[in-house]
């Protein structure tokens, strides 16, 4: 197409013609098809880049991935399950025997479908945090389906739910701010919030809403809530951290950070200091780079055959990793934590593969 | 069956409707009429309320511009990582505000060019720009969220004046400033004319592409200082802060009678449109709606609002589009 | 030789294959009123184009005030005093009138894109006072009616008289094809009233126009300038013959084959929305209602009542005995009743497809197996067969209906019409609008030849001359009511008086 544009838009044209092919390619890289490869591949899906949890889970893969030379290839989903459908149905499609893929399907929906393309492609697949409570990976896909790792959502409901009750003496109403309906996060640490309640029954729900993970959405409703309630609301228990940043936020606007307390889930850094500073009174920290390092590590084994998986207890396919409950007691250890790499190398962890296992999944966790 | 009504104003509907839901939820909802919800209300608007400014000019032109959110985000973090932060040592409001508003610049620019120029459909282009910005967005992204410590920046969104923060009367101006351009200038008319008949305005002589890369350009400028709005509200820099603003922005605009065909509508009623879905969605939580039929709540008031916004627009004869 | 203010000396325009305009040589004088007559395609229109400066020509030269000129563009010839009162409307129908009247003008109002809005309604406002039109110069376009905004045209083009020092010249592409009569007369009216400081020139098909009007007429034909005429020394027929280039036929429906009276259509006090009504009539199989009346009689809403596009409030309506209530165009349809729409360019035809595809579009599940798999080559067929026997003049039935003259498109909508095999009744809003008497003597042919055939056709006239030429009832129309209903003319033919009188 010719058209003629001044000089000077030219050079601007140039700059963003470079900008833009730097950014497709960013794209594209998360769209690699598989290679026919001698070596089996690595594929470790993430919801999103801009979350320091997956950029955690991506270092401990690629430390797992270096110390066996292998290519570590990252997927992100964007928070869409069809995407992950999609790109992992390609790589399965195109002939996957003995490579590994981890990833968290986004929601149950996905789950088997994901694992049985992977089961078809003779793949060794590991899944998280969203798995539908009637299957499992020695029922439904025994030699794909390595694993379903998880964290303990009940545990993280109810421990800040503790330390919550705790904050406000005991007594108050709090604002609920859940997920995702349906998701079993949501159901699970809400299960576990409902729980805590029971063992301090003077503090009571005034208010549930979902706010989908958001940070934005919880301030906006935040916001309303505060209008509708005022000063009943003695505190806000948030099923993760961005919400609980956003629902403080929107009490920073009435004055009242550090005043009403919050508590959040997952162990954000930036969340971590300010439960240093005290406006956030808990976190449940989940180390994701022990996530990302820790099934890396269990497929690879599987796939190579230093792990027999038929020997593999139900335990040991289906476990919580240990997470920490992070208060302003004991925050300073985990502030500015490097990341140590030789913590996480393949060799490292084939010594006890479930150093980090807290114990295994147990089904109606919710009831 | 005549429920017209002759008023001065072509369609008053959606005003109408808003302050029929004003009504209603005030004697429904406990809280919804104090002063306190009001406000909430209305800090809730004001970033939406920006992006629509811009997206009208582009909507009335006849035109789409689906690229807000990765502007947004992308001038989000960008202004993130420019202030005083906690990843790094940059500290100037001057240079943050540089990148981020001419990040929207030259991608609005962009826009524009492609479609005057290229002829590219508008859909397509913002299309491709939206991701485009979304990718550069995050890849910008430190390994962690950056805090903004920038006390100074962080107070137009803390800060009240009677009651409103600092980004409500940025909302305000941007309002004002944009009603000016509608009325009284050769762009906001002529766009107009473009959402109308496009060849008589070449035929005039009007220089119709110069004015549809203008109005691109507003759109990503505009978008932009969401971007650092948003950014202070939020105390973060966020490569996801625009997520979701498009949908109630456009929705917005077409409730309110902006209508995506062109040439119809105005700022005054895609302010109306956002602020309509604003206290459908406060009305709910005030009066308790079940959280998890909210939504489908949500959108059954969508629809009656726009009809009883538009009953009197109906003729048998008429094209919806 | 006269100084003329514009003449134009051997210019010769070619589209391709086809000669527009061939060697023509035509002068204005000064404060003159020139007619240009010719049919469609006789290069009357390509002359008054190139003569404002919407196209160049292949060879000749215009000279403007002694001076010889090239023009660039319509605004090229405008800022030279040449102002063409378009008759594709150039209004942008989304902006007010002021903004319209100055859109291609630069001035003080409008400076740096910014609107200084008090002095332009201001100035727009003394414009419209130059033609006494007395509407708010902050009105939308789209809000006024057709012949409203044919005048704000022209106040955009006498804008003109306040930039160049010298008298206007002003060119009327056909103003009078889409008004109503009175309309008309007020156009007239100001005409009349601006020659005293401008020359004009105008096109119409209307020779009653022209006469009325012009000086000097210039007849073309075939690209040609083929006559010259001074007012006073010509009449009608004279202009017909030198137009069409035969004598004009005065067919009546006399000694016509008995006809049948079998009621196809019984209207019993029937009120459509809006004060139509009540209506009683009854229009027989293979009959002719021609309906006429001042705007805003009754007769359009009739029409359109008929077809279901408005309500019917009260009354009965019997077609082919059985009782008829449409409510929307669909239910019309399906009984059998077409409606060939007054505005063909908006509500008739589709521009930018093929006159097949116009034709076959509205009617394909007649012809199609089972009513769902078209049936393109029975559709082609018939479509071509009454392509041809309603004479629409196109290289190729997949030329775009757009590119047709306008007696040409009307026939194609017809053709339409005429495809659905259970046509019954036609109503035909003011069908000749737009058409140049050698088209208007095709239609009323083919319709005459379809009501032999047993369709019955109701029809809005536009002149007194049609109604009585056409029809078989006349049926007058006033205020929404029958004012006056005159049958079997051909037998008892009313005079014009005695139609004009019901009419007012």
């Amino acid at each position: 197409m010719k058209f003629s544009l001044p000089r000077f838009n030219r050079r601007r044209q140039v700059a963003i013609k470079r900008v833009l092919s730097v950014a497709l390619v960013t794209i594209s890289v998360a769209h690699l098809p598989a290679v026919a490869a001698k070596v089996p591949g690595i594929y470790y899906g993430i919801a999103t880049e801009s979350s320091e949890y997956c950029n955690a889970q991506v270092q401990g893969a690629k430390a797992v991935a270096d110390s066996v030379n292998t290519k570590l290839n990252v997927l992100v989903s964007e928070f869409q399950g069809q995407k992950f459908l999609q790109d992992y149905g390609a790589i399965f499609s195109a002939g996957c025997k003995d490579c590994v893929a981890m990833m968290d399907p986004v929601s149950n929906a996905f789950t088997k479908a994901i694992v049985d393309r992977a089961s078809r492609a003779d793949a060794k697949v590991i899944t998280f945090w969203n798995r539908p409570e009637n299957i499992h990976p020695w029922d439904t896909a025994p030699q794909s389906w390595v694993a379903h790792i998880s964290f303990d959502g009940v545990d993280s409901g109810y421990q800040n739910g503790m330390a919550l009750c705790k904050a406000i003496d005991g007594t108050g109403g709090v604002l609920v701010l859940q997920g995702v309906a349906d998701n079993p996060p949501t159901k699970q640490r809400f299960a576990g919030f409902q729980r805590a309640m029971k063992e301090c029954p003077r503090m009571t729900i005034l208010d549930n809403q979902y706010a989908d993970w958001g940070q934005t959405k919880a301030q906006t409703i935040v916001r309303g809530q505060l209008a509708k309630y005022g000063e009943k609301v003695k505190g806000v228990f948030s099923e993760n951290d961005l919400m609980a940043l956003g629902a403080l936020a929107a009490l920073r606007e009435k004055g009242l950070a550090g005043k009403v307390p919050v508590t959040g889930s997952d162990g954000q850094s930036d969340v971590l200091r300010l439960i240093k500073s005290g406006e956030i009174v808990s976190t449940m920290k989940v180390d994701g780079a022990a996530l990302g390092a820790v099934s890396t590590a269990l497929a690879y084994g599987v796939a190579t055959g230093d792990i027999d998986l038929t020997k593999l207890t139900h335990a040991q396919r289906s476990f919580y990793l240990k997470q920490t409950l992070v208060t302003k007691a004991n925050v300073d250890q985990f502030l500015d934590k490097k990341f140590d790499p030789s913590q996480f190398t393949y060799q490292k962890l084939k010594g006890d593969m479930w150093t980090y296992s807290s114990g295994p999944i147990t089904d109606s966790a919710t009831k | 069956m005549s429920l017209k009504i002759t008023l001065p104003i072509r369609n008053t509907g959606p005003l109408i409707a808003l302050l029929a839901l004003v009504v209603f939820f005030s004697l429904t909802g406990s809280n919804f009429a104090s002063i306190a919800n009001l406000v909430a209300i209305i800090e809730s608007s004001a970033v939406p309320c920006i992006a629509v400014v811009g997206l009208t000019f582009v909507i009335v032109q006849g035109s789409i511009d689906l690229s807000i959110e990765g502007l947004v985000s992308l001038a989000c973090i960008i202004t993130g990582l420019f202030v005083a932060n906690s990843v790094n040592t940059h500290d100037s409001e001057g240079l943050a505000l540089l990148l981020a508003l001419g990040s929207g610049l030259v991608l609005g620019l962009f826009n524009g060019i492609v479609y005057a120029k290229a002829k590219v459909p508008s859909l397509i282009v913002t299309l491709g720009t939206w991701f485009a910005a979304r990718g550069l967005a995050t890849m910008l992204f430190p390994s962690m969220q950056p805090q903004i410590h920038d006390v100074a920046f962080l107070s137009i969104a803390l800060n009240k004046h009677f009651g409103l923060s600092g980004i409500v009367y940025c909302a305000a101006l941007i309002v004002l400033a944009g009603l000016v351009v509608e009325r009284r200038t050769t762009i906001g008319r002529v766009s107009y004319g473009i959402g109308g008949d496009e060849n008589l305005c070449r035929l005039g002589g009007l220089h119709v592409d110069r004015m549809k890369i203008a109005v691109f350009v507003f759109s990503g400028v505009l978008s932009a200082v969401c971007g650092v709005l948003l950014s202070a509200q939020l105390g973060v820099g966020s490569s996801q802060a625009g997520e979701g603003l498009l949908f109630p922005s456009i929705s917005g605009a077409v409730i309110g009678g902006t209508l995506l065909s062109g040439g119809r509508g105005g700022i005054l009623q895609s302010l109306t449109g956002v602020l309509i879905l604003n206290v459908i969605q406060n009305g709910l939580l005030q009066i308790g709606v079940d959280p998890l039929i909210t939504q489908v709540v949500e959108g059954a008031t969508i629809i009656f609002a726009v009809i009883g916004g538009s009953w009197n627009l109906r003729e048998k004869m008429r094209v919806a589009k | 030789m006269t100084d003329a203010v514009y003449e134009v000396k051997g210019l010769t325009k070619r589209f391709g294959p086809v000669t527009a305009l061939d060697d023509v040589s035509v002068r204005l004088e000064r404060n003159e009123i020139v007619g240009l007559i010719g049919q469609n395609g006789s290069g009357k229109s390509s002359l008054m184009k190139t003569m404002a400066g919407v196209q160049p020509p292949d060879s000749g030269s215009l000279i403007l005030r002694g001076k010889q000129v090239i023009f660039k563009s319509t605004v090229d010839a405008a800022s030279r005093g040449v102002g063409l009162v378009h008759q594709e409307q150039s209004l942008v129908p989304n902006l007010t009138i002021a903004e319209n009247i100055f859109i291609d003008k630069s001035a003080s109002f409008v400076r740096h894109g910014w609107y200084r809005w008090r002095e332009l309604l201001e100035a727009a406002r003394r414009q419209l006072d130059k033609i006494e039109l007395d509407i708010q110069p902050d009105t939308l376009v789209e809000r006024l009616s057709f012949g409203q905004r044919q005048m704000v045209e022209l106040a955009k083009v006498l804008a003109l008289e306040e930039m160049i020092e010298d008298d206007l010249v002003i060119m009327f592409d056909e103003p009078t094809s889409m008004l109503t009569s009175r309309e008309i007369d007020d156009l007239f009216k100001q005409i009349s009233r601006i020659r005293a400081r401008a020359s004009i020139v105008f096109i119409s098909h209307r020779m009653d126009e022209v006469l009325t009007l012009s000086d000097r007429v210039y007849v073309m034909s075939d690209g040609r300038r083929v006559a010259e005429r001074m007012r006073g020394k010509v009449d009608s027929d004279e202009l017909y013959e030198l137009m069409v280039g035969k004598q004009r036929s005065t067919v009546t429906r006399e000694n016509e084959a008995p006809r049948s009276t079998k009621p196809r259509l019984v209207l019993n006090d029937v009120r459509f929305a809006a004060d139509a009504g009540p209506f009683s009539i009854t229009v027989n199989e293979g009959e002719i209602l021609g309906l006429i009346g001042v705007q805003r009689s009754g007769a359009e809403m009739l029409c359109r009542g008929l077809f279901g596009i408005d309500e019917m409030t009260s009354g009965q309506i019997v077609l082919d005995s059985k009782p008829f209530q449409p409510r929307t165009p669909t239910d019309a349809v399906r009984r059998g009743v077409g409606y060939v729409p007054a505005e063909r360019k908006k509500e008739g035809m589709l521009a930018g497809m093929s006159v097949l595809e116009n034709m076959t579009l509205s009617f394909a599940f007649d012809y199609a197996f089972g009513g769902v798999v078209a049936n393109r080559r029975e559709e082609h067929w018939i479509a071509t067969d009454w392509a041809r026997r309603l004479k629409v003049k196109t290289p190729s039935l997949h030329e775009d209906i757009s590119k047709l003259s306008g007696g040409n498109q009307q026939k194609a909508v017809l053709g339409k019409w005429l495809m659905g095999k259970n046509l019954r009744l036609l109503l035909l809003d003011h069908p000749t609008r737009g058409l140049d008497p050698g088209a208007r003597a095709d239609l009323f042919e083919s319709m005459r030849n379809l009501a032999r055939e047993g369709l019955s056709i109701v029809f809005v006239a536009d002149t007194l001359d049609e109604v009585l030429e056409l029809s078989d009832t006349v049926a007058v129309m006033r205020d929404g009511q029958f004012s006056e209903v005159f049958s079997d003319i051909s037998r008892n033919r009313p005079t014009e008086e005695q139609i004009v009188r019901a009419m007012v």
